[in-house]
Parts: structure tokens; C-alpha cells; sequence
């Protein structure tokens, strides 16, 4: 049971980051496909600025999924770091449920608003295929689905800083180096 | 009786033609409700774009939204047809037919998308500068390099001039006609002067190309909330407040185009209107595919 | 509800919560339980205040820094300004500023400088026995410099919401850059020599001659750019991407120093660098839209107007002001909701509309370092690894620094106009 839990953990962080990856290498070539032919070829593209801001959207949401897992977000942990054990486990705890209680709210109402706006077009571009309109709600659907899977990568983190928390160690790296630092000092 | 103050939105300064409008139907509504109904206003994007506004009318964010038809088309497609060029000869024709029965029939749709249309308002007619040549005829246009809105009909149709068109966000715009990034762009009136784009570019030319007209857009979150009499009340009010956002339209465009001779620009007043019309055949004739022949020719009809 | 809200967020920070998730509980609180609002209006702000273009330039501008980084450009810059200035006691603090001199005529963001140049320069401070908080502090207050020289995408949401020519406010801000640059390093070098740091700043430098030399791909990278604006082959947000593909042609072709696995590392960092900025502007979106939607700006504003009646304290007023706004409010936000509503309000004192917009680009560019909302602050903890509340202490004297400035821009306009006046 544990074990699978791992498993989903570490394929839902690298699927999410590999993604972004691509996605940010992706919305670079295109912003600079732009630039080359409005300059070079004289034709400028008339599709392509909304695309990138739209994978902008979608690098954003699933990069989140990474900044959750390696606690990169930014915080101020200074009472995390200072308090003793039983009291850091509590922050540690109300921490976490703050952030599944907002990734829920993310997830459910974004879901919500992409059905909302499933008839609203993305303006400057229509589908290769059909020639229709996109719809915007392709867009919109980064945002629960970016939420989803960081409640996965908040859980995992949550039951990591517990342990090492418990076992007295440092819960991230921060705290890791600024330990290191008062006894070298 | 319990007051409600409604949130109104647009992109505008308020001394401008939708801060004009909204203030007009502000004061008809509550002259009308005898103060039940009171309007706030936040113009300059302060709601957020006009396109997030729009949405935010849908979802009950925003109460009221002064727009141009440029984002609406997303929700209601039935409005696109407004953008194809040369459509309107002139500012009585678009008036007789958006307030007649073409018009009320678009605003009839908005309930089907989420939407409350209450009136139509107007931007004016869309002008074209630029910074290579004077252009009277198609031939002039072959090859420049023009911003445009991210609209599938407005590009096509400057295609077939030989424009390129470039869509390009409206903060960088002005850099980029200084630098030569565009060569030109297109607008009303009262943009090109609100954007001091005088400034860096040497010819305009009095295209009347496209005609823009505004919206004033309701909650139906608010709409489904009023008795009857009370819709009528908002209805009044949003005519009240387009008919102003005419008038000062008209009051800009008269001055604009002196004031932008003033200011050093080269106006040519009479291009060869039956000439682009005669190039842009082609296009016309996708346009008829997609919006139907008959909707196009009712709206050219309309007060032969 | 503001003050709900503002309560709310200052408490869940101080708890450690993520800043973006402090700010968004805060308003989703502030939705549920004060305004008949639908909470689908906080998925909407999370999409739509960043599909926005000027916005990409932040995650290019990190991922064109972090390739410098790899590829060798950015530890020339710094080599180059160590030439420069960094013979002396503190040099290496003072060419810290000068290198975030020449990347800001490169970058329109102040969060992106923060990346390029604090990856190479906080460790060589470190290396050479600053303590790290200082430099932190440091890099983060020279980073403003980054939308203060053009170009600038504040002072082009600026030029936009109060319909000036972006070009005067471009030619605008060389004066107040070049007067903040100069005011920093000259302060570095007295802050060092009081602290004794940095006494051994003059060892291993380059002569001037070579480090030009070597250097070279890297100072053609702000011609590059600002050739590339003012000739109109790119736009301003587009020169990031360009300075993309720049860094990584020279980083793997002309210095080959960079290998495939260091580019998925790059990539790696960017994205996550690129998230975290991100997701903290969507969520202050959500909480600019919901101030402004109670009336809390234009009521301040309406206040400010009310009590004052010369131009002198009008603009003291504004600048209290904004400092104020700067605290809590990210930078491009507060220009968008103020700049319509208080430049008017300036031009009917009389103030020009250029010299106004450099006032309050310069003082909102010190909200990016004032805590508890500064993204600077949070992009040089994140470079320099250290927590925010270590590097307050020597961000005090910076702040006052930038204040001192920030006063002279105000009251000698002439800083502002005269290269204005000479170029239109
Ligand atoms: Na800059
Ligand atoms: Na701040």
C-alpha cells in the first residue's frame, strides 16, 4: 500500500515536471518562431502570441506540482524553524491543511468555471483541424487539474516533514543549512 | 425599499466616451428607480480586461460592462458579423440598423450565452496610420506591416489587401510603431489620440474600414433578480447611456482628425472606398459563406 | 473585508504558510464570508492575470538568466565590472550593482536580474567573506534597477493606464537608473569599509583589457537587445525570448559550456523559479481585484486629494502612499489599478505625466523589496538560499538609500526630463 503510494508520488512529480519543462522550451520556440516571421520572413503569425500565453498557463499550474513536492515555495518559516518539536508538528499540520483547503477550492471551483466557459472561444486562433473555434475551457482546465495533482505532492511532503520532524531532523533544506550554520558558528 | 449598488466596469479613462455613457445611464437609472438603483464606476481596466469583464458579467463578478464587440464575439458569435469591413456606409446607417431589428435581434441571443445584451454603444469607425506611405488605394497597402486585433474577420480581410496583419498586445503597441517593429495600425478616432500615436506615426488615412460598436452588457445574475418595471427601468437607462456615448464619439472624431492634423499627421480624408471594397471581393465572399448572404445584404439594405 | 483579508494573510504567513497560499486563503475567506461574490471568481483571476504577454517575459528572462548562469555569460559580466570598479575595498558588492546595470538595459523585469546576476554574484560574496544576507539584500535592491532603466514592462503598464508615450518614460528612467546605480555603489563602498568586508575584493581580477576580451559575447548582449527594440525587430517582451536563444547559442556553440544534462537542469530550476513568481502574481490578482472592487484605492486616492492642496506635499503624500500600496501589493498590480486614478490627479497639480510615471515606477520598484509581499526579496532568498527574515536587518540602510532617491527624483524633476527634453 505504502509502496504504491511512493510509486504514484514520484510518477505524478516527474510526469508534471518533465511536462512543464517542455511546455516552457515550447512556449520559448514559439514566442521566438514570432519574432523570426514578422522579422525574417514577413509574415507575421497570427497565432501564435495566444498560444504561448495559454502554455504559459498550463507550464504555470503543473510546474506547481514540483514547487509543492521540493518545498520551493516562498514562506516565511521562521516559527517553524524556532519552535519545539510538538508545536512545529502542529504548524507543520495546519500548514498543510491551509494548502489542501486552498488546492480544494482551486480544484473544485476551477473545475466549475471550465464548464462554465466550455462556449467561450480563445480569440486569435481556431482549430487546424476543423476550423472552429478553441475552446477556452482548455485553458481553464489547468487549474484543477495542476490542483489535483498537487494535493498528491502536498501529502507526500506533509508525510515527509512529519517524520523527519518527529525524528527531531531539519524539515527542509533551509532549515538544514541555517542549522549548520549556528553550530559552525 | 433596499438600495443596490451596482459595479460598473470598462477599459476607458473616464473623460472618455464609455466614462461619458456610463455616467449618462448611471443618472437615468437613478433618476428612473428614485434611487434604488445606483451605478460605481471602475473604469481603466480596474476589473480587469474587457474580456475577463465580459466573463465576469457571466459569473456574476461584475455587474455591468461597457466593451467593445472585440471579446464578445468569444461569447455570442451572432455579433462577429458587425466586423466585416465596409459594412456600414456611414454612422446613421449603423445606428437605423443595430437599433432596428437586425440589432435587437443580436441582443435577443445574449440570454442563450449566459449574457443580458441591454444596448448597443459605439466606438466609431476604425481608421488606419501608418509610417511609410499616404494610402488612397488597395495598391498602397501591399506589404505593410499592420497591428490588429485578435480577430479572424479583420485579418482576413487585410490579407486579401496584402496587409500583413499582426496581432501584438495593446501595451507594446506603441513601442512598436516608434521602432518600426509594425508599420501601422488601426483604430477610431479617439484611440489614435488617447494613445498619442500622432506621436509616431506620419499618415492617417480615413479608411472608415470597420465599423466598431460598443455594448452595455448586464449581469442576468442582477437581470433575474428585477421585476419587470425594473428591467424596463434598465433598458432606458442603457439607451440613455449609448445615446451619449454617440454623441461624444462624434464630437471626438470631428475634433480628433484636426487636432491630429495639428499634431503633424498627413490625413488623406477621401480614399478609394469603392476600390478596397472591389479588393476585398474575395473575402466577401467567405464572409457570405459564414455569416450568410442574407443577414449581410438586410444590413446593407437597411435604409436604401 | 480589507481589513479581514489583510489580517488574514499577515497571520497565515507568519505561520509559514506558502506567501501565495497566505494570499489566496486570505481572499477566498474574504469572498466567502463578506461579498455575495461566486468563488469561481478565484479560478478566473488565477487564469487571467497571467495569460498575459508582457508576463512572459518573467519566465524567459529566468530561463535566459539561468542558461547566462550555465554558459559562462553572467560570471563574465560580473568579471567584467570587477575591472571595472572592483578594485577596491567592496568593489565586488559595487560591481554587483554595476553588472545589474547592464543586465537591466537587457531585462524589462527586476525578478529576472535578480536570477541572472544573484546566482553568480551572491556566492562570489559569500566566497569572499560577506555575510550572505547582505548580499541578498543587495542583489535584490539592485535588481530594481531592472525596470528602472529601460526597458521596462512597469513603465510600459504605466505608459498604457495613463496614456503617456512609452518612449519619453523609456528615455525618462536613464537619469533616476544611472542616480540610483551610482547612489548604490557609492553607499556599498562606505557600508564595506565601516563593516570591513570585502578587503580582499581586489585579488584575482582580470585586467580591463582581457576581461573586455573575454567578456565580448557578453556585452553584445545588450546591444543585441537594445539594438534589436530600437531598430523594431522585436518588442520589448520579445527581446526576452531573444535573450533566450542568445545565451544558449553562446553558452553551447561559442563557450560550450553547457551539456545536455545542465540544460535539463536549467530547465528544471527555471521551471520551478518561473512557478513560484507566477503563482504569486495570480494569487495577488485575486486580491487586487477584490480591494479594488470595495473602493479601497480610489477612496485612499480621493483622500489624499482631498486634504492636500500644493504640488510639494501631493506628491510627499503620494509617495507615502505608495510605499504603503508597495508593501503589500505586487508592482504591476498597483500600476494598473493607480496609475489612471493618480496620474490625472498629477497633471492637474502640474507635475509632468513622465516625471510622475518614474515616480511611481521608482517607489513601486521599492515595494518589490519591502516586506511581507516583495518579489525581489522572495527571488534573492530563493538565489541565495537564505530565509527572508535573516536578510531584513541589512535591507533596512538599502531601503533608506533607495528612499533618499527616491525623494531627489521627486523634487529635481530636471533628473527625469532633461534626457527627455534633449531626445523629443
Ligand atoms: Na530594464
Ligand atoms: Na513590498
Amino acid at each position: 500500500m505504502l509502496t504504491a503510494l511512493k510509486l504514484v508520488d514520484r510518477a505524478v512529480f516527474h510526469v508534471t515536471l518533465t511536462l512543464a519543462m517542455i511546455l516552457l522550451v515550447t512556449m520559448a520556440a514559439v514566442s521566438f518562431y514570432q519574432v523570426t516571421t514578422r522579422f525574417v520572413f514577413e509574415q507575421p503569425s497570427t497565432w501564435s502570441e495566444v498560444t504561448s500565453r495559454s502554455l504559459q498557463i498550463w507550464m504555470v499550474y503543473l510546474g506547481l506540482v514540483a514547487a509543492f513536492r521540493t518545498g520551493s515555495l516562498m514562506a516565511v518559516d521562521m516559527l517553524q524553524r524556532l519552535a519545539p518539536k510538538t508545536l512545529k508538528i502542529v504548524v507543520i499540520c495546519a500548514i498543510a491543511g491551509l494548502n489542501l483547503g486552498v488546492l480544494a477550492v482551486m480544484f473544485w471551483y476551477g473545475w466549475s468555471m471550465a464548464e462554465r466557459v466550455r462556449f467561450q472561444t480563445l480569440a486569435g486562433v481556431d482549430n487546424p483541424f476543423t476550423g472552429g473555434g478553441i475552446s477556452i475551457a482548455i485553458v481553464y482546465t489547468a487549474i484543477p487539474v495542476g490542483a489535483a495533482l498537487s494535493i498528491v505532492a502536498v501529502i507526500a511532503r506533509f508525510a515527509e516533514e512529519v517524520s523527519r520532524a518527529s525524528r527531531g531532523e531539519p524539515v527542509n533544506e533551509a532549515e538544514a543549512r541555517a542549522r549548520l550554520e549556528t553550530e559552525g558558528a | 425599499q433596499a438600495q443596490q449598488a451596482l459595479k460598473l466596469g470598462y477599459s476607458l479613462a473616464p473623460t472618455s466616451h464609455y466614462g461619458v455613457g456610463a455616467t449618462a445611464m448611471a443618472e437615468e437609472l437613478e433618476r428612473l428607480s428614485d434611487g434604488k438603483f445606483t451605478i460605481e464606476q471602475f473604469p481603466a481596466n480596474a476589473l480587469g480586461g474587457e474580456r475577463e469583464m465580459v466573463e465576469g458579467a457571466q459569473i456574476g463578478t461584475v455587474d455591468i460592462v461597457i466593451t467593445s464587440t472585440g471579446p464578445v464575439g468569444n461569447f455570442v458569435p451572432d455579433t462577429l458579423i458587425t466586423d466585416i469591413p465596409f459594412l456600414f456606409r456611414d454612422y446613421e446607417h449603423a445606428h437605423a440598423v443595430l437599433d432596428g431589428p437586425i440589432g435587437q435581434e443580436i441582443l435577443a441571443q445574449f440570454p442563450n450565452h449566459g449574457l443580458i445584451g441591454l444596448a448597443w454603444g459605439e466606438n466609431g469607425f476604425r481608421n488606419l496610420t501608418n509610417n511609410v506611405r499616404p494610402i488612397r488605394t488597395p495598391e498602397d497597402t501591399q506589404g505593410l506591416k499592420v497591428r490588429t486585433m485578435e480577430n479572424q474577420v479583420h485579418m482576413r480581410a487585410f490579407q486579401e489587401l496584402g496587409v500583413l496583419p499582426t496581432p501584438m498586445a495593446f501595451p507594446e503597441l506603441f513601442t512598436a510603431l516608434q521602432q518600426g517593429t509594425v508599420d501601422g495600425q488601426e483604430n477610431p478616432i479617439g484611440v489614435i489620440l488617447s494613445a498619442n500615436f500622432s506621436q509616431v506615426q506620419d499618415h492617417l488615412t480615413l479608411t472608415q474600414h470597420v465599423y466598431s460598436p460598443a455594448l452595455i452588457i448586464l449581469s442576468p445574475i442582477v437581470w433575474d433578480g428585477l421585476t419587470d418595471e425594473e428591467k424596463g427601468w434598465f433598458e432606458e437607462a442603457a439607451a440613455a447611456g449609448a445615446a451619449a456615448m454617440r454623441e461624444k464619439v462624434r464630437e471626438d472624431a470631428d475634433n480628433g482628425v484636426a487636432t491630429l492634423k495639428e499634431q503633424g499627421m498627413q490625413v488623406v480624408e477621401d480614399p478609394d472606398r469603392a476600390a478596397f471594397e472591389a479588393a476585398l471581393q474575395p473575402a466577401f465572399a467567405e464572409f457570405a459563406e459564414r455569416f450568410g448572404q442574407d443577414k449581410i445584404d438586410a444590413i446593407r439594405n437597411t435604409g436604401m | 473585508m480589507s481589513t479581514f483579508m489583510l489580517a488574514g494573510m499577515v497571520f497565515f504567513i507568519a505561520l509559514g504558510a506558502p506567501i501565495a497560499i497566505a494570499i489566496l486563503a486570505a481572499s477566498i475567506g474574504g469572498i466567502a464570508f463578506f461579498t455575495p461574490l461566486p468563488l469561481v471568481l478565484v479560478a478566473q483571476r488565477l487564469m487571467t492575470t497571467i495569460d498575459s504577454f508582457p508576463l512572459m517575459a518573467i519566465p524567459f528572462f529566468i530561463l535566459a538568466g539561468n542558461l547566462m548562469e550555465a554558459g559562462g555569460i553572467s560570471r563574465r559580466l560580473v568579471e567584467f565590472a570587477k575591472a571595472l570598479v572592483g578594485g577596491v575595498q567592496g568593489g565586488l558588492a559595487a560591481s554587483c550593482v554595476l553588472t545589474c546595470m547592464i543586465f537591466a538595459s537587457v531585462s524589462g523585469s527586476s525578478v529576472a536580474t535578480t536570477f541572472a546576476i544573484g546566482a553568480i554574484i551572491i556566492p562570489a560574496m559569500i566566497k569572499h567573506g560577506y555575510p550572505k544576507s547582505f548580499g541578498a539584500s543587495l542583489q535584490a535592491t539592485s535588481a530594481e534597477l531592472g525596470v528602472i532603466i529601460p526597458p521596462s514592462i512597469p513603465l510600459i503598464l504605466y505608459g498604457v493606464a495613463a496614456e503617456v508615450s512609452i518612449g519619453e518614460l523609456f528615455v525618462g528612467g536613464i537619469g533616476p537608473g544611472i542616480l540610483i546605480g551610482a547612489a548604490l555603489i557609492l553607499f556599498v563602498l562606505v557600508y564595506c569599509r565601516i563593516n570591513g568586508w570585502g578587503k580582499e575584493d581586489h585579488v584575482g581580477r582580470l585586467p580591463l583589457l582581457s576581461a573586455t576580451k573575454e567578456a565580448a559575447w557578453a556585452l553584445a548582449m545588450p546591444v543585441i537587445i537594445i539594438g534589436g527594440i530600437y531598430q523594431g525587430v522585436f518588442t520589448p517582451t520579445e527581446a526576452s525570448v531573444v535573450a533566450v536563444v542568445y545565451a544558449l547559442l553562446v553558452g553551447t556553440i561559442v563557450y560550450r559550456a553547457i551539456s545536455w544534462r545542465d540544460l535539463i537542469g536549467v530547465l528544471r530550476r527555471s521551471v520551478i523559479a518561473s512557478t513560484i513568481i507566477m503563482f504569486i502574481i495570480a494569487a495577488a490578482g485575486l486580491f487586487s481585484f477584490l480591494i479594488t472592487r470595495a473602493g479601497v484605492p480610489a477612496a485612499i486616492s480621493a483622500w489624499i486629494t482631498s486634504v492636500v492642496s500644493d504640488p510639494a506635499m501631493f506628491l510627499l503624500a503620494v509617495n507615502v502612499f505608495l510605499f504603503l500600496v508597495g508593501m503589500f501589493i505586487e508592482t504591476s498590480a498597483a500600476i494598473i489599478v493607480l496609475a489612471p486614478i493618480l496620474a490625472p490627479v498629477a497633471i492637474s497639480f502640474g507635475v509632468d505625466p513622465v516625471h510622475f510615471g518614474l515616480i511611481m515606477v521608482v517607489n513601486l520598484a521599492l515595494g518589490m523589496i519591502t516586506p511581507p509581499f516583495g518579489v525581489n526579496l522572495f527571488a534573492a532568498c530563493q538565489v541565495a538560499q537564505v530565509p527572508l527574515e535573516r536578510i531584513i536587518r541589512h535591507l533596512v540602510p538599502f531601503v533608506l538609500v533607495i528612499v533618499t532617491c527616491l525623494m531627489i527624483i521627486t523634487y529635481v524633476p530636471e533628473l527625469t526630463l532633461f534626457f527627455r527634453n534633449l531626445a523629443y
